[in-house]
């Protein structure tokens, strides 16, 4: 199975016309996704000291008419259940989130994974009736694109949950 | 007591002074900036506690045009503190963060914030990046500082000793927070 490809997740966010990255540090897409980004006129990327920032930023900019992502690790989102609920479920905000499954490996299914918070993501977010898609492999990456384009369209968040480490 | 100025006096003051510019509020000052503004550019959708610097940040970063006025709470700051460094890095120069201390969690059953001095806010935030920082508890000074800081092009923030009102607003957080109410915003911000 090929690995995801950073340059491919980057090109599905330039194709969705997105102008913002809000992020915080994951292990997982550090290297070739957030790294790239901050070297790419085409997006700026706005650094969280906390992840439940980025969804109230993502908000604000929703409001102002422009287009953002959310690129954390899922113990961040973890940390921020209460704004998911709040500000991107109830108020109806478009928050995507491309989240990174720290240690996991792609090819094998989260929910049975030996780590607990990665074994609870998709239970939770079922729970929470909040729209995913888990990714691990190339060819996956375009995807990407008409999830933001149906989460800004129905001003609904989705959250694409990451299982591998993309390669440059 | 210490010296604080009554809400509803400061917010009329606010209000007086107020053209186009956006307004972003939680808690009580949302219920009593709701009662007194017919503005539709308010922005009270802010959702979880916290947040209304973070949401004022993305307004802020996303119409550079417009000037954003945040009414924060002291306990609601507290709990978003890091977004002080994150708005400091950014540096929008259009953003005014006024935090409307009271050193209560007065929603909450009015159960004082903890560890609270003089300064506390204004001191971080100026270490983290605001141009401009004060702290007002007198309506005059108060009166004087509103024209200088909508001119101004620095970001701002302001430390304003309220107490609650003379006049009592009843909470309505269900229409504060109202999609529908977010999609006036949203309507009304792109013809403005």
């Amino acid at each position: 199975m090929k690995q995801l490809v950073g340059k491919e997740i980057i090109s599905a966010l330039a194709a969705s016309n997105i102008e913002y990255i809000l992020s915080l540090p994951d292990i997982t897409t550090s290297e070739h996704v957030l790294k790239p980004l901050f070297k790419d006129k085409r997006f700026q990327v706005i650094q969280v000291c906390k992840e439940d920032e980025a969804i109230s930023i993502s908000a604000g900019l929703y409001a102002a008419g422009k287009k953002s992502v959310i690129l954390i690790q899922h113990t961040g989102l973890l940390d921020s259940i209460n704004s998911l609920r709040a500000v991107s479920m109830e108020i109806q905000n478009p928050s995507v989130f491309l989240v990174g499954l720290l240690r996991h490996k792609s090819g094998f299914d989260p929910n049975n994974s030996e780590r607990y918070g990665i074994k609870i993501m998709q239970s939770i977010l079922t729970a929470m009736d909040t729209s995913f898609t888990y990714i691990d492999k190339n060819g996956q990456e375009p995807s990407i694109i008409p999830i933001i384009n149906n989460a800004y369209n129905n001003a609904q968040p989705h959250v694409v949950l990451i299982g591998g480490v993309p390669q440059e | 007591m210490k010296k604080a100025i009554d809400r509803t006096d400061a917010l009329l003051l606010l209000n007086k002074s107020r053209t186009d510019e956006i307004v972003v509020s939680v808690y009580q000052a949302a219920t009593t900036w709701s009662n007194l503004s017919k503005s539709k550019l308010d922005y009270t959708f802010t959702g979880a506690m916290g947040q209304a610097s973070s949401h004022a940040l993305g307004l802020a970063v996303g119409r550079p045009d417009k000037k954003i006025i945040v009414l924060d709470g002291d306990g609601s700051l507290l709990m978003n503190l890091g977004s002080l460094v994150t708005i400091g890095n950014i540096k929008p120069n259009n953003l005014i963060h006024c935090v409307c201390v009271n050193e209560i969690y007065e929603t909450n059953g009015s159960i004082p914030i903890p560890g609270y001095k003089e300064g506390l806010f204004s001191n971080i935030a100026k270490t983290a990046g605001y141009e401009k920082c004060y702290s007002i508890n007198d309506l005059n000074e108060w009166g004087k500082l509103i024209p200088i800081i909508l001119k101004n092009k620095k970001l701002t923030f302001i430390e304003l000793h309220l107490k609650p009102g003379k006049k009592k607003f009843k909470d309505n957080f269900k229409q504060l927070y109202s999609t529908e109410k977010r999609n006036v915003f949203i309507e009304s911000l792109k013809r403005n």
